[in-house]
């Protein structure tokens, strides 16, 4: 029988082979793509405009940053997260582009930019405009219990006759196998949220600006033990976009490029969705080294972590599968909070993140970064900005990109 | 279902199950029937792959692990240690009125840590629930349909 905390017993038990079925994505451009112009609507718990408005107030406020005509924009990205999504076609006539040369809609975060990236490197459109469109009003993922009989079909009849229906619960579930393997806190958790409340105070975008203890965030009230309200990121309505060009293309607008150097996407769904894998040895997980070595960037060498945070325990976790901290040191390095406040030596989602700005499926980090590298992050500028690394989803299932500001 | 009820792909439907007292259960399928069998008559029984020699849960047509559909079925001990936990306190899923535990269970008979089965750990407080902790199966009716449970085993 496993003895309660025995990790090691277990290791040995279950993860005798390690996985070994790598493969190989691609993660960087021939041609560097940079990001050239961001923009961005106010995040409302309200829906008051429609999503198509939303967008277009986005791309057009992309545009202008970015010192070009949106009728230039000859590819397009539209990433929602439900259905049926707004007409692509809809945004593309009311930006007034001349052209479409590229359009795939869809992906998140991390994916949409390496799609881009792709499409700019192999030559198949000069200016892309990339953009996130959240509508709380659009239904939740809900388990599919039959209204008359009660049955339960498909992988939910192993789950939901025993109350298990909803992510925040399946998060609860890895986030207590995590915090337990690694001996991480409640406390150190309530520092990342503390820290980052810290700097949502600085952001105009942020949603929450009052000031965040610990004490406070051990008083917020359980959703599913270990997973209290404050844990969780912020429903809001709005829109965020962004234009990438090729650097050659770039030299003349009106920021200095922003260079995305290289990404990472997981290769498969680890075993399962929700699986945080404990035999991934130190330094990077796997399936993101090849993104330092196309970089030719070091862990070390990243200045400001833009952390997905869907859920706390997510910007944690992913420290540790990026190398930025040994394995299971994320809980040490937060408590306290200086580290990684905004003026720490890596501030930690300086922007407030998703728990103070709002759920944009990471589109926030990515406009974080850009402000950051550019150095017009304002207040909660960092001191020392040249390369950011921003991560989307899940750590062991998700996608990361490391961007720079030097040629 | 009348056309005013709210669809159960929202919240409002969620909610108006729970009103209505709806209690969810099971609904087995060809693969899953072996399983849910068993447990009306009290046992747990759980898919082998008949290739890798290998226990699989939940059931499914191949083998996670290698990739054959040769299965069978094996009544296992009923033994195991929690993965994982959750406390629930929302309470969202209709059928629950009180803070109630969610584990996950690795079966003794298992050799990788990916099989689990979800359960509720009763018969003690939620408090007393710990990673690691022996538990063992028993038999629950609810609504009608006798359906798996766990409880701690203190024989282990």
């Amino acid at each position: 029988m496993i003895a309660h905390g025995n990790y090691d017993e277990q290791y040995e038990r279950f993860h005798g082979a390690a996985h070994s079925a790598w493969s190989r994505s691609v993660t960087t451009t021939e041609r560097r793509v940079a990001f050239v112009g961001c923009g961005y609507t106010d995040l409302t718990k309200k829906a008051e405009l429609s999503e198509i408005e939303l967008g277009l107030a986005a791309c057009r406020m992309a545009a202008e940053d970015a010192g070009i005509d949106t009728a230039d924009l000859d590819g397009i990205n539209i990433q929602v997260h439900h259905y049926p999504p707004p007409d692509t076609a809809v945004i593309v006539a009311g930006l007034g582009m001349r052209e479409v040369k590229w359009e795939e809609d869809g992906g998140i975060g991390v994916t949409s930019l390496a799609r881009a990236a792709g499409a700019l490197d192999a030559g198949v459109c000069d200016y892309i405009v990339v953009c996130k469109i959240m509508n709380t009003i659009a239904p939740v993922g809900t388990p599919l219990i039959d209204p008359d009989t009660g049955r339960v079909g498909g992988p939910g009849q192993f789950e939901v006759p025993y109350g298990l229906g909803y992510t925040m619960q399946r998060i609860g579930l890895t986030s207590r196998r995590w915090m337990d393997r690694y001996g991480i806190t409640d406390e150190q958790v309530g520092w990342l949220c503390a820290m980052q409340r810290d700097g949502a105070q600085l952001n105009a975008r942020s949603n929450f600006k009052d000031t965040l203890t610990v004490d406070d965030y051990l008083a917020s009230r359980w959703i599913a033990d270990p997973v209290r309200l404050l844990d969780c990121d912020y429903p809001v309505n709005g829109a965020y976009a962004y234009v990438l060009t090729r650097d050659d293309l770039a030299r003349d607008l009106r920021h200095p490029p922003i260079h995305l150097l290289s990404w990472a996407i997981a290769p498969y769904d680890l075993l399962d969705h929700h699986f945080i894998s404990e035999d991934l040895g130190q330094g990077p997980t796997p399936w993101l080294r090849e993104m330092y070595a196309d970089a030719a960037v070091r862990p070390d060498e990243l200045d400001v972590w833009l952390l997905y945070d869907g859920f706390s325990f997510f910007a944690l976790q992913w420290m540790e599968s990026l190398g930025v901290v040994p394995r299971g040191e994320s809980g040490n390095y937060c408590e306290g909070g200086t580290r990684i406040r905004f003026d720490g030596e890596h501030p930690v989602n300086p922007h407030g993140g998703q728990l103070s700005e709002g759920r944009m499926h990471g589109a926030g980090h990515v406009l974080e970064a850009i402000q950051q590298l550019r150095g017009t992050a304002g207040d909660r500028q960092a001191a020392k900005a040249d390369h950011a690394v921003i991560t989307t989803a899940f750590a062991n299932t998700g996608s990361a990109a490391i961007l720079g500001r030097k040629d | 279902m009348t056309m005013s009820e709210p669809s159960v792909s929202t919240r409002a439907g969620q909610e108006r199950l729970k009103e209505r007292g709806v209690i969810p259960l099971p609904e087995p399928d060809e693969v899953s029937a072996p399983y849910w069998d068993a447990a009306q008559n009290e046992e747990l029984h759980l898919q082998h792959c008949s290739a890798c020699d290998t226990i699989r849960h939940p059931p499914s047509p191949d083998c996670p692990e290698c990739g054959d559909s040769s299965s069978d079925w094996r009544r296992v001990s009923g033994k195991g240690t929690v993965y994982s936990f959750i406390v629930d306190h929302r309470l969202m899923v209709p059928g629950f009125d009180e803070p109630y535990v969610v584990a996950q269970i690795n079966p003794v008979e298992a050799t990788r840590d990916t099989v689990r089965i979800v359960a509720n750990i009763k018969g003690c407080d939620t408090s007393e629930v710990f990673i690691g902790m022996p538990v063992e199966v028993y038999f629950e009716v609810r609504a009608g349909m006798t359906i798996p449970q766990f409880k701690q085993d203190t024989e282990s």
